[in-house]
């Protein structure tokens, strides 16, 4: 119960992002012309908040398998980075793992990085938990988009907004111990010159490519506290 | 291809994405150079995330610009003093909201 409060309260702002950006999406997808099995079922299928934005648009347009394949590995690039530092983490979850690795977006792989003060079956559990409230918020989102679509012209107020603090809020907070921040001020340097020199549509392939050769061309901080 | 054939690709290759480390790294053990960017990555795409979100927001224009500065500088300093993420988190999100219906309906 302690657990679940815990998850519950660190997943408010996933919440009220998802419930947002879900509700968006559910708009858009309705707007497209998707039916709203199609809708839902990407909900499950795929669960990845920009790679859906992505597919409504190639459903019903009979896109080349190529396209298809080139597009989702270009969307969803960074997912393959989440696993990394999760591996020994995950890897007593036991029945739950495919789950975990399945339910690993953006904003859980986040909630992840926190400094937690359980032991590792409580851990689990608190991954779990979070996993399928924030997929049950996204999918919650994508059903108020789906009435709203009928009902109502509908336009973000910036609630949204959440979610950038979120990861702001645990960016922040890995930035209080010293060994990191040399490597988090790099991030932020070298992301906004990808975002500043190359086309939007390359930010995370190429922001994650610089990262990577970062890491191998510059040696780490280390702890001065 | 067809939409079922489109949403199992997708569907398919995005799990692929996110399993591959795990399937790679589940028996053997992972090279030395992957444990130390396994080890330094995380804060680096959390950088990455605050940089990806900001992006999708209004930056282009110049008053809109506003409410993004506000809500960060509002955010970094609650938080710091505060250390209670959901109440930074919601003020900020309050401030942004406040500032980005105020502005957008007085330009």
């Amino acid at each position: 119960m302690k657990i679940f409060k815990r998850a519950f309260i660190d997943s408010v702002p996933v919440m009220m992002g998802y419930l947002v950006v879900g509700a968006a999406y559910g708009v858009y997808a309705g707007d497209a012309g998707v039916s709203a099995f199609e809708t839902i079922a990407m909900d499950f299928i795929i669960f990845a908040g920009s790679m859906q934005f992505v597919t409504v648009r190639l459903l019903n347009h009979a896109p080349a398998f190529l396209t298809v394949v080139l597009l989702t590995l270009l969307v969803n690039f960074r997912h393959l980075f989440y696993g990394l530092p999760l591996i020994e983490e995950y890897r007593e979850a036991k029945g739950w793992k495919a789950y975990l690795v399945y339910a690993l977006t953006d904003e859980t792989f986040a909630l992840t990085q926190q400094k937690l003060e359980l032991d590792r079956s409580d851990r689990i559990r608190y991954y779990v938990l979070i996993s399928l409230l924030d997929q049950s918020y996204w999918v919650v989102g994508s059903i108020i988009g789906l009435v709203l679509y009928r009902f109502i012209p509908f336009s973000t107020n910036g609630v949204e907004f959440a979610m950038t603090a979120l990861f702001f809020v645990l960016f922040f907070e890995a930035m209080r111990e010293s060994r990191v921040r040399k490597d988090g001020f790099a991030s932020l340097v070298l992301c906004l010159l990808s975002l500043v020199l190359f086309p939007k549509g390359y930010f995370v392939v190429i922001s994650l490519i610089a990262i990577t050769l970062y890491i191998i061309a510059v040696k780490g901080g280390t702890n001065h506290e | 291809m067809n939409n079922l054939q489109i949403l199992a690709t997708v569907g398919i290759l995005t799990f692929a994405l996110r399993a591959l480390p795990f399937v790679l790294f589940s028996k053997r053990a992972m090279p030395l150079w992957l444990i130390k960017l396994s080890k330094r990555i995380p804060v680096m795409i959390l950088g990455l995330l605050v940089i990806y979100s900001l992006k999708d927001t209004r930056l282009g224009s110049p008053t809109y610009a506003l409410p993004e500065i506000a809500a960060l500088s509002v955010l970094a300093l609650v938080q710091w003093k505060g250390r209670n993420p959901l109440v930074s988190i919601l003020l900020s999100t309050g401030v942004y909201v406040l500032l980005l219906q105020v502005l957008s309906s007085s330009f």
